[in-house]
């Protein structure tokens, strides 16, 4: 670092002060004990943690995006595992046409996405059911898990598994006890974006949530219409804080560092 | 040096019968046959694309032949999966198990024959001893070098105790002084525990040093399957005859056949040929064949008695350690020769622009008819 001219260093600090205030003054408004959001914050109180923390308007939602996110990410996992290794290790007629469909679902602004999804799992009596919220979250998160799986997958190499295979491992044994291991990496960091994703995701939560399936996002959104008090800015440090926490315990496991950011 | 191992039965171990295997338009076997002593090592040898790498996965049950069989010890292997082949692979990469220490990358065979933990642990212990890795247990593949790794893949493939191993250019990955170390002890290994070895390489001196017996192979066909000594002095087609060692060659008419000899014209006067073709006619074409180093290279124009000599000038001497080679403008075009460098300081004692004759022998003279 020591190398880096000044102007380069300067750039570097702006450009982490504009994407790290925005949340440090959230932070900062959360523990004020002003009846509103101001910044710099008045005084300094934890009373609106108090009122978010008891308050089910908001517990319940976020207990259901959790739920929802933990969800969306495992069923991402469970669909890109299979599609990875079919694009990567076989002959599939089409391959690129079918992995451009399978990506696809990245370049659809999410509003129109939800509100096609609506109509059409209307038809089968899943409009706002819980399933159907986790179908739309599943469609927004397994291209990011496919995409990052495909990327580590395709850099290892099928010797490796048939190493494996010649040591007597069949094919369940070979994926669990050397493909799995392998790609791991990949897993991590495609599920900890589809985590994050469906945690965040507003457009289709909006749209195919009911009032007991709510998620933290659209009962934020509801909350703003008619209040604008630091309980949100509270709730939002609650999210931050449980997002940090949620990384920290897979860096301490996994290594998240170099599995978020990998080499190529 | 211990004689081969056991070599005595007869009977065929592992027969590849009319392997045929093609990828879309491109044939990488063309109906492929040859049959493998047990304790034989064998190596594949050819340039690249030739089927060598294909013909060994297709052992392996890596690769589904189109047509034709392979059997191990009379059974046909056709339709039994890899993993219950019971055969020893190494890998060019290695392929080693990185989230693997060594230890359970060298047991994972056991592991997978569902060996009690105790036993897993002393035949690994006896695996990484065999190929003198013993320290090394706890590393992860990714803190060992590479002459590490390729003995880590070789005991992991060992302790199964398997039927054939498999060896897919183990040593292409070393640098030259360790692979030449490697060629001798992973040749020692073999012998010492007699394991049926199929060796690719497209290293023909690897091939030769290390081979009971070595397949050519071009485009997908085996071209010759014999010991290296009859490869190299009596190879059975051209494409054999120029792709191992060097050759000298140019083209000729058969003008006689003498019992065992042959009379042949070219541009250069007669010259006698060891043996024929059968098929080449009196009048046919010709490509005749002499290796540099069964060529004499002396000063003036006299034939010396032997049986064959052409005329040249001494193009340019090149000194190489062991050998010095010697090039010389013939009316047959360029002949490389080679001379021993057998004392200290041996010059050739020629210059280039003199006056030399190319000497040789008939019974190292070979001709093929002209493709």
């Amino acid at each position: 670092m020591n190398s880096l001219p000044l102007w380069h260093r300067l750039f570097v600090a702006a450009v982490v002060i504009f994407l790290a205030a925005p949340v440090l003054i959230i932070v900062g408004v959360a523990f004020t004990s002003a009846e509103f959001v101001t910044f710099p914050p008045r005084g300094f109180s934890l009373r609106w943690f108090e009122k978010v923390l008891t308050d089910a308007q908001f517990m319940v939602p976020l207990w259901n995006s959790f739920l929802l996110g933990v969800a969306s990410t495992a069923t991402s996992i469970v669909l890109a595992v299979p599609a990875a290794i079919t694009l990567v290790r076989n002959q599939v007629p089409m391959k690129d046409a079918v992995l451009a469909f399978m990506l696809s679902p990245l370049s659809l602004p999410t509003i129109i996405l939800a509100t096609s999804l609506l109509f059409f799992l209307a038809r089968f009596g899943l409009g706002t059911s819980p399933v159907g919220l986790l179908i739309g979250h599943v469609i927004i998160t397994v291209p990011y898990v496919l995409r990052t799986l495909l990327g580590v997958y395709a850099g290892i190499g099928p010797e490796t598994e048939e190493a494996a295979r010649t040591l007597g491992a069949g094919r369940w044994r070979t994926f669990w006890h050397v493909t799995l291991p392998m790609i791991r990496p990949g897993l991590l960091a495609g599920g900890i974006l589809a985590f994050l994703l469906s945690f965040d995701e507003v457009a289709v939560a909006l749209l195919l949530s009911t009032t007991d399936t709510t998620t933290l996002p659209v009962s934020l959104l509801s909350y703003l219409v008619y209040n604008y008090d630091p309980a949100v800015a509270a709730i939002s440090t609650v999210q931050i804080v449980i997002v940090v926490v949620l990384l920290l315990i897979l860096e301490r496991c996994f290594g998240v560092n170099h599995l978020v950011l990998p080499s190529k | 040096m211990t004689q081969t191992a056991d070599l005595r039965t007869s009977q065929p171990y592992l027969s590849l019968r009319n392997l045929i295997k093609t990828y879309g338009s491109y044939t990488a076997l063309r109906d492929v046959s040859i049959d493998i002593k047990q304790g034989e090592f064998v190596a594949l040898l050819g340039p690249s694309g030739c089927g060598k790498t294909t013909m060994l996965r297709a052992i392996a049950g890596l690769v589904t032949p189109n047509s034709g069989d392979v059997l191990l010890a009379g059974r046909s292997l056709v339709g039994v999966p890899v993993e219950r082949r019971d055969l020893g692979m190494v890998f060019q990469s290695y392929a080693l198990f990185l989230h693997m220490t060594v230890a359970e990358n060298v047991g994972f065979g056991l592991q997978m024959r569902k060996a009690p933990k105790t036993a897993i642990a002393a035949e690994v212990d006896q695996a990484l001893c065999l190929v003198r890795m013993e320290g090394l247990k706890d590393r992860y593949p990714s803190q060992l070098s590479g002459g590490q790794q390729q003995r880590i893949a070789l005991a992991r493939a060992l302790v199964t105790k398997p039927k054939v191993l498999l060896l897919d250019e183990p040593l292409a990955a070393l640098d030259a002084k360790l692979r030449e170390a490697m060629q001798f002890e992973l040749r020692q290994l073999q012998q010492q525990l007699g394991i049926t070895t199929i060796f690719v390489t497209h290293d023909q001196h690897e091939a030769l040093a290390m081979a009971d017996r070595v397949a050519v192979m071009n485009s997908g066909r085996v071209e010759q399957f014999d010991t290296p000594r009859v490869m190299y002095d009596e190879p059975a087609t051209p494409f054999v005859a120029e792709f191992i060692g060097q050759m000298n060659r140019w083209p000729a008419t058969l003008v006689d056949r003498r019992g065992a000899d042959a009379l042949v014209r070219s541009d250069s006067g007669d010259i006698v040929v060891r043996s024929i073709d059968g098929k080449v006619a009196v009048g046919g074409e010709v490509a005749v064949m002499v290796r540099p180093e069964k060529m004499q290279i002396s000063a003036g124009s006299g034939a010396n008695g032997s049986a064959n000599a052409v005329p040249g000038r001494l193009k340019g001497v090149m000194f190489s350690g062991e050998k010095t080679f010697c090039y010389v403008e013939t009316p047959l075009g360029l002949m490389t020769t080679v001379m021993q460098n057998r004392t200290t300081g041996a010059d050739v004692g020629l210059a280039s622009g003199d006056e030399v004759v190319v000497t040789w022998r008939a019974e190292d003279t070979i001709a093929f008819p002209s493709a």
